[in-house]
């Protein structure tokens, strides 16, 4: 029992607090120092917005080759946790008085590749129980923040590759896609109990509600992206349009729907009362890949105007993307109380589903000022939550200052800075952000590093 | 698979391990794992005009505690207990006295936490309040344990006269637990 306890207790608190302000978010020094906002046309801009395939790099943008991150907080992290001590290391030792749980999922969420200069404080404050026969009081106190209202979870879409070839602004590829959404919602019982200290009561279910997906596939793709405005002109003005169509062929794709627990008995303490765990759960998933895919199909949009040194764009992906998976298995599980065991039983065989990917979108503005003064910012989403980045870039001469700041997935406001010296086709860069961890308001600082190769 | 232990007890310390180094304070309603049994009052009749002195005792009564804190150390407990002598005739005095073991066993050869004591005069019938001042102990090795037992003695002195006929009934027993090391 305790172990489905405790993972009900950490979905609680890790992943739920999980919309977490990661520590990193990119391994370029450069993004990091400016608050998470790219200021060149790569990375998220061509991801999220066909048009940008049409926009070649501005001129002098610095777009490096290749950036390689010089991972200091593993240093660090290797010398706090030797490897020749990790099976008796407290952080990965369950069994050690000194385990904790929520600093090991911590660390999952949030890998020790920089240096943390400043270590995210845990927040302090008693906690109070109260026990009585058929009574059961936690007050959280302040930390009764941190007990999420509504949904919480993981989610997003990955493309895992993209082949083709292209002529005249048209492109044929193949891409992968991958499309993963998590998402809790306590039940009335439990968030009473933990957000209001109200009194866990005698044959109640105290549970979470759970709501899954993974699926993932291959998606042939036929895209446009040209300038609209200004072709034949010397320079970048204008107005450039992208589209894409795609034909979604899911390959795999699981998905669960339900609620996991317990039930309190006819007395909460004394002696031998038992909880009874409580599970009920569907779960949809293709039967065989081999036989048949899960068919949809979707595209994408985006436009950007440039004009002198402003730029803007939007870009929206997977518009009316549903997969129609045509060889579906729905099994139903649930705590069977009187043979104490989960049962599994198929409802329906061979049956139709469909699943929809998730539309994501980014919008960007910047300016490139003479001055050797570039400012931007973006909105991305990338399938659940909005990000803001807004940062800013004064070069001088070899030197780089950077600057920007940013509401990440729990609308909280993360900053960051940084410089960079650039020698020749070599860039080193350093940048410091701000962070929090899963499960305080205070703020920690990463010093990220990181080599450009020009 | 069925659980024991109270889960949210576990599920909620988990939680509660998220806030730090916070302390983890227990406060403990004992008188409420006694009622149900009846095991809050003491009754006593000692019928002879002679002076006399008896004891009543109550079976030690189980208590169960959070299961965390069997892991962990105790800080400092304390212990407040309160009563009522609700006396029918006679007179005399009474002490009342709340002791806790880990094991039923040895609840009554361990030294009381708390002792009351009361007296019985005048014209019956009465009731005399019993207030002990709260203990505290510390480092208390007693309550490092997801169980412990609770037991009540009555030492009753009656006075010449009227038979001593009445009840120590208890109105509050409870307990207040500090942690301050991790609860896992």
């Amino acid at each position: 029992m305790r172990p489905g306890v405790v993972a009900l207790a950490l979905a609680v608190l890790v992943a739920a607090p999980a919309r977490p302000a990661r520590a990193q978010f990119s391994f370029d020094a450069r993004r990091i120092g400016m608050g998470g906002v790219s200021l060149t046309r790569d990375g998220n801009l061509r991801r999220y917005n066909p048009a940008y395939r049409a926009v070649k790099d501005r001129p002098g943008s610095g777009n490096p080759k290749v950036t390689i991150p010089v991972p200091l907080g593993l240093i660090q992290f290797f010398h706090d946790h030797p490897i020749n001590k990790f099976g008796s290391d407290p952080l990965f030792d369950p069994k050690s008085p000194k385990f904790n749980p929520f600093e090991t999922m911590n660390l999952v969420f949030n890998l020790p590749i920089f240096l943390e200069v400043r270590k995210a404080p845990t927040p302090t404050n008693d906690v109070t129980f109260t026990v009585g026969r058929n009574a059961f009081v936690l007050d959280l106190g302040a930390a009764q923040i941190l007990v999420p209202e509504d949904e919480f979870g993981l989610g997003g879409t990955s493309r895992l590759l993209d082949v083709g070839f292209g002529i005249k602004g048209f492109r044929f590829g193949v891409q992968g896609f991958e499309n993963h959404d998590v998402g809790f919602l306590l039940g009335d019982s439990l968030r009473a109990f933990l957000k209001n200290a109200d009194s866990a009561r005698t044959n109640t279910t105290y549970n979470v509600l759970g709501d899954g997906i993974v699926q993932a596939g291959v998606a042939p793709t036929l895209s446009f992206s040209g300038r609209v405005t200004g072709v034949g002109s010397d320079n970048q003005d204008g107005v450039y349009l992208g589209a894409a169509v795609r034909s979604y062929y899911g390959a795999a794709y699981f998905r669960a729907v339900g609620s996991g627990g317990f039930t309190t008995g006819d007395t909460l303490f004394a002696g031998a009362n038992p909880v009874t765990p409580q599970l009920e759960a569907l779960t949809y998933r293709d039967n065989d890949a081999t036989k048949s895919f899960g068919q949809g199909i979707g595209g994408d949009v985006g436009v950007v105007f440039i004009s002198g040194p402003m730029e803007v764009g939007v870009g929206v992906n997977d518009i009316g993307a549903e997969l129609t998976w045509k060889d579906t298995r729905v099994d139903s599980s649930y705590f069977d109380t009187a043979g104490d065991s989960i049962v599994t039983s198929t409802v329906r065989n061979h049956v139709q589903s469909k699943t929809k990917m998730p539309v994501s979108y980014i919008a960007n503005a910047s300016i490139h000022m003479g001055t050797g003064t570039t400012v931007g910012g973006d909105i991305v989403n990338s399938g659940r939550g909005t990000v803001i980045h807004v940062g800013g870039e004064q070069r001088l001469g070899m030197l780089a200052l950077r600057g920007g700041v940013s509401r990440d997935q729990r609308k909280k406001m993360q900053f960051g800075f940084g410089g960079g010296l650039r020698l020749g086709p070599i860039g080193l860069d350093v940048g410091f952000w701000t962070h929090s961890n899963s499960f305080a308001d205070k703020r920690g600082i990463t010093m990220a590093t990181s080599i450009s190769l020009y | 698979m069925k659980a024991t232990a109270p889960a949210l007890v576990v599920a909620a310390a988990l939680l509660s391990a998220a806030c730090g180094q916070g302390r983890a304070i227990f406060n403990v309603d004992v008188l409420s794992f006694m009622k149900p049994s009846g095991k809050d009052t003491v009754h006593y009749n000692l019928p002879t005009v002679l002076a006399f002195s008896a004891d009543s005792f109550i079976t030690p009564q189980k208590v169960t505690l959070p299961p965390g804190l069997g892991k962990s150390s105790v800080d400092s407990v304390q212990v407040t207990a309160a009563a009522l002598i609700e006396n029918q005739t006679g007179t005399g005095s009474i002490v009342f006295q709340v002791y806790f073991a880990k094991d039923s066993a040895a609840v009554y050869g361990t030294a009381a936490y708390i002792t009351g004591n009361g007296t019985i005069s005048g014209t019956q019938p009465s009731t005399v309040p019993l207030l002990p001042p709260t203990s505290v102990s510390l480092a208390d090795s007693v309550f490092n344990a997801d169980q412990l037992w609770v037991g009540v003695h009555a030492g009753i002195s009656k006075n010449a006269g009227a038979d001593l006929v009445g009840r120590v009934r208890l109105t509050t027993v409870t307990l207040r637990i500090v942690l301050q090391d991790k609860f896992f």
